[in-house]
């Protein structure tokens, strides 16, 4: 906290900074019905005094009930500034541990993959395959892969049922077999060194969206990476995550807020683009009025 | 009473917003998309009309009057230039807007690619106000080297991030 008569550029330091941050603070992490009350509570407790700025962070903590020392010392104890990644989603499921169902279930996955680029040519080529040209020599392994199910696959399983010895654990791992869930591990990094709530719009396989918030407070522990786990019921697949997408936390880079990426123009490229001035630049009241020319010259 | 009044009101009627902030932010930017080098500069209106009221206009009009904003904008660009291996790079000058109280002026050249030394000079509204300071920010989003220039400043090395 700087004296203000010592203030550097006091126009976006002592003007622009504390108005955005306030705005933020009223609009988005406390709300308005709380940040009045607590404003005016705070006029009412110093009026005729000499309040510091502590006492304006503390009455307003106070009268909201809101912990926000996280708030002060970013927004005014510190040169930084808000920038939050979205780094990388990962998508998990649950193993049913069961050979039957997880073994083809892997075999089925690895199906997906594209093929090896030598078969292909090889196919191309038409390269004799001698297992095919010579039909006695086949052996186990022509009839099985690596997902072929074993006695040994049998036997550990049966085992892995053994060990949840506890009475509440059968049923927990049953009911998380039978849910099937999508897991999605969501990892963040802050860039900027500012840490603020987490504004998400989720948009889901089946076009629907979502919004949550995640408080700030997910930065207690780690205020530089942290990672936070989202479920939905099984056939809830996640398409597209933005991170704060109505602009509202301040954060200074929109290029790492998508997942997947999207490419964002630069100032320049925009106002490059052809109808970028069309509308902004054009008297709409006069066209409105029928006052203004049109592109021919005419009324 | 009347006269104290009056001196009231007026010292009260100043508003936050009539600050001069006499701050020109510039931001150089390489464009790995275009291959370009982006160059915007941002300037306050009330800035610059200040300016050109100090240059004898008596009502400088740069939101709606086209004329005087490309005036401007072409003075803002004859005092910023970019150096690169001894010659000055050529900066097109592709045209301004206004955006939140604030002109926006747009330049472009081809971009030398990152990591190449450039020197840079802003003397923007230098010759206006002593008290003027131009700060030219490297990069765009997180990592951004700045430098700041007063007037009689000499041209500053910086790579192109």
């Amino acid at each position: 906290m700087t004296h203000s008569d010592s203030v550097l550029n006091l126009g976006p330091n002592a003007y622009g900074k504390p108005s955005a941050a306030f705005h933020i603070l009223r609009d988005t992490i406390i709300g308005r019905e709380r940040f009045d009350f607590a404003l005016r509570e705070y006029a009412r407790r110093w009026k005729h005094k000499r309040p510091t700025p502590a006492d304006f962070f503390r009455t307003m903590e106070e009268a909201s009930g809101t912990d926000l020392d996280w708030f002060w010392r970013g927004w005014f104890y510190t040169t930084d500034h808000v920038d939050i990644s979205l780094d990388s989603i990962y998508k998990l499921r649950i193993d049913t541990e069961d050979p039957a169902i997880d073994l083809p279930r892997r075999r089925k996955e690895l199906a997906d993959d594209p093929e090896k680029v030598g078969v292909g040519l090889n196919r191309e080529a038409r390269v004799p395959i001698w297992v095919l040209e010579n039909p006695g020599i086949t052996d186990f392994y022509d009839d099985n892969d690596r997902f072929t199910i074993t006695p040994k696959d049998r036997k550990s399983y049966k085992e892995f049922l053994e060990s949840l010895d506890e009475p509440w654990m059968r049923p927990a791992f049953d009911r998380a077999i039978k849910e099937d869930a999508n897991y999605y591990v969501l990892s963040f990094s802050n860039k900027g060194g500012l840490v603020m709530p987490i504004i998400l719009d989720l948009t889901f396989a089946n076009g629907k969206t979502e919004r949550m918030m995640i408080p700030a407070e997910i930065w207690r522990r780690n205020a530089k990476r942290v990672s936070k786990l989202l479920v939905f019921p099984k056939g809830k697949t996640l398409a597209k995550v933005v991170v704060d997408p109505d602009w509202e936390t301040a954060d200074a880079d929109i290029d790492n807020n998508h997942y997947p990426r999207k490419i964002i123009e630069s100032r320049i490229e925009a106002y490059k683009a052809p109808d970028s001035k069309a509308r902004v630049n054009r008297d709409l009241m006069g066209e409105v009025r029928g006052t203004e020319k049109n592109e021919a010259g005419r009324k | 009473m009347r006269f104290l009044t009056l001196l009231m009101a007026l010292l009260l009627a100043v508003p936050a917003a009539a600050h001069q902030q006499k701050i020109t932010i510039s931001t150089v930017t390489h464009n790995p998309r275009t291959e370009m080098l982006e160059i915007v500069h941002r300037i306050t209106l009330h800035d610059a009309e200040h300016a050109l009221k100090d240059l004898g206009v008596t009502a400088p009009d740069i939101v709606d009057d086209a004329g005087s904003q490309r005036a401007f904008a072409t003075y803002i660009t004859k005092r910023f230039s970019i150096m690169r291996e001894g010659r000055p790079v050529d900066l097109l000058l592709l045209g301004s807007e206004i955006e939140s109280g604030s002109l926006f002026i747009y330049q472009e050249a081809p971009s030398p690619g990152r990591g190449s030394e450039l020197r840079i000079s802003s003397q923007i509204l230098t010759d206006i106000s002593s008290r003027q300071e131009n700060r030219v920010n490297l990069g765009a989003g997180t990592k951004v080297e700045t430098l700041i220039f007063h007037a009689g400043d000499d041209f500053q090395s910086a790579i192109l991030p």
